[in-house]
């Protein structure tokens, strides 16, 4: 065996162990920015294919689940070609009003506990995929692949500003899905009619 | 919320940094203020208590592995296109 084949096997071998060890994640990551498990599945296998073939860039003790991601979120935004089509208008003012009248409303409805209290996975994963794609992206790497926001604005390229007015506006799309789906199975209380005196924030 | 503030800090500062606290981007001396206007603050901290029960339940979303037998058939099917590739067979 030549040395360059052997360097070549070796290769192969770290990809083996640093790379396709991920697949799981991946695969995940991809259901959920697909919301579709075929076009999932294909997209999972085309971010391995494109790693592998561009092995060679990946940063021997970098990360590698971040490196993944990044590829398959940038096939899937390019196939979807969402990127151009991103519209946001984000409203810290009303997002921090929306977040506290959302509390409010779940604490009347008697869903004070319900993050604690009944499997949400399912309404959760229809929630987020529900919502738009930068909105769900942000969600995906902080909350769920726990990303500091530092390393998810640099992720998907943006300030890390924005990257903090998105998750609170995910968050916030992301409460309203799950407690509109506690009213549907019926776990919340009737309305309590309230002035609105009350409900300002200071 | 009803008018107030505690520690010198209104509850809706407290609440505008809900998710910078609980998720940790936020400087010692601010997360110390906002702990202390939590201990005093019975609104604010169950809306605290709220929210992280929230971010507790998006984070566990994934956990379940309840999809083994299909990242196995997933894992079959990439590693297949990647020895199209040139990509070794597994020993």
């Amino acid at each position: 065996m030549t040395l360059a084949e052997s360097h070549h096997q070796l290769t192969e071998a770290e990809f083996r162990s640093e790379a396709l060890r991920w697949l799981p994640n991946v695969a995940r990551y991809a259901r959920l920015l697909t919301r579709n498990q075929s076009d999932a599945d294909d997209l999972a296998q085309e971010t391995f294919l494109r790693a592998y073939l561009n092995w060679s860039t990946f940063r021997p003790g970098s990360d590698c689940r971040k490196w993944l991601f990044t590829i398959c979120r940038h096939l899937f935004l390019r196939g979807e070609q969402r990127a151009a089509r991103m519209v946001s208008v984000e409203d810290p003012e009303a997002d921090v009003q929306g977040i506290a009248e959302l509390y409010w409303d779940a604490a009347e409805s008697g869903l004070a506990h319900l993050f604690d209290r009944i499997d949400l996975g399912p309404a959760l994963e229809r929630g987020l995929q529900g919502i738009q794609v930068e909105y769900r992206d942000v969600v995906i790497l902080v909350d769920i692949e726990d990303y500091t926001y530092a390393d998810a604005a640099e992720a998907l390229g943006l300030p890390v500003g924005t990257v903090r007015s998105r998750l609170f506006r995910a968050r916030r799309l992301l409460q309203q899905a799950l407690i509109e789906h506690a009213r549907d199975i019926g776990l919340a209380k009737p309305p309590v009619t309230q002035s609105g005196d009350e409900r300002v924030l200071t | 919320m009803t008018e107030h503030s505690v520690d010198h800090i209104p509850c809706e500062h407290v609440i505008r940094s809900v998710w910078d606290y609980l998720d940790g981007e936020i400087d010692a001396e601010r997360k110390e203020r906002i702990r202390r206007h939590l201990e005093l603050c019975d609104h604010c901290r169950d809306q605290y208590t709220f929210e992280g029960a929230f971010l507790r339940s998006v984070s566990r979303l994934l956990d379940d592995d309840n999809d083994a037998g299909v990242a196995e058939s997933l894992r079959r099917r990439v590693e297949a296109a990647l020895i199209e590739h040139g990509f070794p067979r597994a020993t």
